[in-house]
């Protein structure tokens, strides 16, 4: 059984440990606010046709896809699962604008079987990037398993 | 083609209950949401230290912990996991602290901002009040302290936090932090001895 405090100081330091403070949603409201509105660095990658053609028609129009639009989409794709989660996307981009290498370190769970499940990780990734940046983006994707935790990796 | 995905395959509702590792994980990726959960898991207790150390400052004490968040996202990166999450975000708060309180003088104490921080309690109307005025005297006391002494005094009797997170916390030495909470200590219960 805990021993009430006696001391003034004791008691004082009780009472401050009990306060919840009731500006707190305010405060919170405000963060969360300031931090989506903070822009992440990004740069425009191309988007290439199935024929290897970066222009949408005779006008030579293209068409480009945000990084961080790519980066947020795979973070959202390959986050779902309990097996494994990425812990490091990085997209490299051309001077051309078009889309070169994709890395991915991943975090996986105990007794996953780590090749056949970055094999899986990749071809979903590949998907990703077809689907956001055109089917003439194939690019490759390294997978990397950098860390091994018990459980469910989007817990632990 | 991707393998399909198994039945657990889903994306994850109860992200409170995930540690503040998986939260950091996905927070560097730019995820907002689990970031927003360790604002909420992290930040009452890095505001009521705050608003202790700045003088009990409501405004002053939410843009401490405003800019301490603020700072964390950017720097999330930085996070080495050398020290608890808990410890690098109250880090981030007293530096934030410290610099306010090199731009600003003092600021007098809200006398209503105390009484109202207490939540009050139906069952014991008088020990509510004897905890408000004990508040006030000790936030009076704080102030005349110095500041690392109130700071070290504040992580450990307030927060709980350990000798090596205050260290961490206050960017000194395990040795300065006994010293502080010891001054700190003594100067405190001489101040609150007309309380006994």
């Amino acid at each position: 059984m805990a021993l009430s405090p006696t001391g003034p100081l004791e008691r004082a330091a009780a009472a401050a440990r009990a306060e919840e403070p009731d500006d707190w949603e305010s405060v919170s409201s405000s963060v969360k606010r300031r931090v989506r509105a903070t822009v992440s660095p990004s740069r425009p990658v191309v988007v290439v046709g199935p024929d290897g053609a970066t222009e949408q028609d005779e006008h030579g129009s293209r068409t480009y896809v945000a990084s961080r639009v790519v980066r947020s989409r795979l973070r959202e794709v390959l986050g779902t699962s309990p097996e494994s989660t990425p812990e490091r996307i990085d997209l490299t981009i051309g001077e051309d604008q078009r889309l070169v290498r994709v890395e991915i370190d991943l975090v996986c769970a105990y007794g996953t079987e780590l090749a056949i499940h970055a094999e899986d990780v990749r071809l979903r990734a590949e998907a990703v990037v077809t689907d956001l940046l055109g089917a003439g983006t194939r690019v490759p994707v390294d997978v990397t398993v950098t860390d091994v935790v018990v459980g469910d990796v989007r817990l632990a | 083609m991707p393998t399909d995905r198994s039945a657990d395959d889903v994306p994850l509702d109860d992200a409170a209950a995930a540690s503040d590792a998986a939260l950091v994980r996905a927070a560097r990726l730019g995820d907002d949401d689990a970031f927003g959960v360790l604002v909420d898991r992290h930040g009452p207790p890095m505001l009521r230290y705050a608003r202790r150390l700045v003088g009990g400052s409501e405004a002053d004490a939410g843009e401490v912990v405003q800019e301490a968040f603020i700072s964390a996202w950017r720097s999330l990166d930085t996070f080495r996991g050398e020290s608890s999450l808990r410890t690098w975000l109250f880090r981030l708060v007293h530096r934030r602290a410290v610099d306010l309180q090199r731009h600003r003088r003092p600021t007098p104490i809200d006398d209503e901002l105390i009484s109202r921080v207490i939540d009050a309690s139906d069952d014991n109307p008088l020990q509510d009040v004897l905890d408000s005025e004990l508040l006030e005297a000790l936030q009076r006391a704080l102030d005349e302290l110095p500041w690392n002494q109130r700071a070290a005094w504040l992580l450990r009797e307030v927060e709980g936090l350990g000798y090596e997170e205050i260290a961490r916390t206050m960017g000194t030495t395990v040795g300065s932090v006994r010293g502080h909470l010891h001054r700190g200590r003594r100067q405190l219960a001489e101040r609150m001895a007309r309380w006994r």
